[in-house]
């Protein structure tokens, strides 16, 4: 069932021998002391019996312990490997992508007087579609660790409040260009809970998408935050085509995309709802829908409230960097 | 267009291993008025450093021959270029790996694919900052 590992740390190796010896030795004390009585004792059959099945134990015991660590090993190396290997993906996907994005910049700014205004929207034609493969293969890289069961959140501080101006700032450009109005409403404190920002970033910008996305111009999605007890609410109604009863249930399926959006060419390839359910989760929370066709869906996410994790373990120093020579600038 | 002026004749060493991205980081410094000098790997970013002396260095992170973080590292531990201000340019999603590289020295980093008035604004600060 196993390959044979290729590599053995040393460390594993002395730990082998030094059982294999320690079992040895276990043995051959049991066996002198059993000679010793034997000889001198009319039981020495049963005793003899006894010895060697205290031997056989012995022996089977130090093969099992020897079979469970080489086992263990070998599954932290397949871990090890499949990291480095999503590491690589990762790398070799965006760095082709990089320059796209870059040199068609560069062609908008350095050369915009030597293009016509047809090579210019041309140009811009090539920039957006870069982006849009670049969070594909974004989205892609958080599926494969999902289904391979290696997602994993970084705890941090999360404040929902600033998650969600970020958010909503983000996500005006094309609520205005699809007539959609946006609106934020925060109902009381919400204190910093124990969260990974950028994951839940990802789930607002996911949910306020989809929201514009299936709203119709003049419509209205509004993004809802509040508290209640041990659980804070983020919910994001939109007053847009609905969802069906029937579909509401495999919304959050793998590659799951509701029939009124294939049928209306809404673009998207249907991966984000399996990433939201599956970063909520992660955080041990829950997100549900409810929806009436023709009236509009919202989405909402439950995540319990819990203190983050100490100083220490607090992360992205960049953009506070930034703001710090910022402000003295 | 929003332009942030350069600081002087500032000095930045900049190395990539893919040679697309060195010349676009590059042409971009060098259109804001900074003086480039590329390098393609870690070993060479190093060898760069310790004869131009730069003001400012930007390390890709995955290169061949000495990674962005052991070039960080070899950064740090030569006196001549201990407070050389570093940003880091790094493909990967992972905090733990932008992590790594801050406790490894480097000053800021940027996620690939970047814009690169971004980085010339985070370089711009970064040089300020040290010039005070």
């Amino acid at each position: 069932m196993n390959d044979r590992p290729t590599s053995e740390t040393a460390h594993g190796k002395t730990l082998r021998i030094w059982l294999g010896i320690a079992g040895f030795a276990l043995v051959l004390v049991a066996a002198g002391f059993a000679l010793r009585i034997a000889l001198e004792s009319p039981t020495t059959p049963v005793i003899l019996v006894i010895v060697a099945t205290a031997m056989l134990a012995t022996a089977g015991a130090a093969r099992l312990v020897n079979e469970l660590i080489e086992r263990r090993r070998a599954e932290q190396e397949a871990e090890r490997l499949k990291d480095e290997f999503f590491g690589m993906v990762s790398h070799e996907m965006r760095t082709p992508l990089t320059s796209i994005i870059g040199y068609a910049e560069l062609l908008s700014d350095v050369e915009a007087e030597n293009l016509s205004e047809q090579g210019r929207g041309f140009v811009e034609v090539i920039e957006r579609n870069a982006q849009r493969e670049m969070r594909l293969v974004g989205d892609l890289l958080i599926l494969v660790r999902i289904e391979a069961g290696t997602f994993t959140i970084d705890l941090e501080s999360a404040a929902l409040a600033d998650l969600a101006r970020e958010a909503l700032d983000a996500a005006l450009p094309r609520a205005d260009g699809a007539g959609v109005t946006l609106s934020l409403d925060i109902a009381g404190e919400l204190p910093p809970l124990a969260g990974d920002p950028h994951r839940l970033g990802q789930v607002l910008d996911n949910l306020l998408s989809n929201a514009i996305k299936f709203t119709s111009d003049g419509g209205e999605v509004e993004l809802h935050l509040s508290r209640e007890g041990q659980t804070a609410v983020i919910e994001v109604r939109d007053s847009g085509i609905g969802i069906p009863a029937d579909e509401q249930e495999r919304l959050f399926d793998r590659l799951y995309r509701a029939e009124s959006a294939t049928r209306r060419h809404i673009p998207g390839v249907g991966l984000g709802l399996t990433i939201v359910k599956a970063i909520v989760e992660a955080h041990e929370g829950t997100v549900s829908v409810r929806s009436e066709q023709g009236v509009g869906t919202t989405f909402r996410v439950e995540l319990p409230v819990r203190p983050p994790p100490v100083e220490g373990e607090q992360r992205r120093p960049a953009p506070d960097r930034l703001a710090q020579y910022e402000a003295a600038a | 267009m929003n332009h942030l002026g350069p600081s002087g004749d500032a000095l930045i060493l900049v190395a990539d291993d893919d040679e697309d991205i060195l010349n676009l980081v590059s042409f971009r410094l060098r259109q804001v008025g900074y003086e480039v000098v590329p390098a393609s790997n870690g070993a060479e970013a190093i060898e760069r450093a310790l004869e131009r002396r730069p003001d400012l260095c930007v390390f890709d992170i995955q290169m061949p021959e000495m990674n962005g973080y052991d070039a960080i590292a070899a950064l740090r531990a030569d006196e001549r270029t201990r407070e050389t201000p570093v940003i880091m340019l790094t493909a990967s999603v992972e905090e733990k790996d932008v992590a790594r590289g801050f406790e490894l020295g480097a000053d800021d980093y940027m996620r690939k694919p970047f814009n690169p008035r971004e980085l010339q604004a985070r370089v711009e600060a970064l040089l300020k900052a040290r010039s005070r």
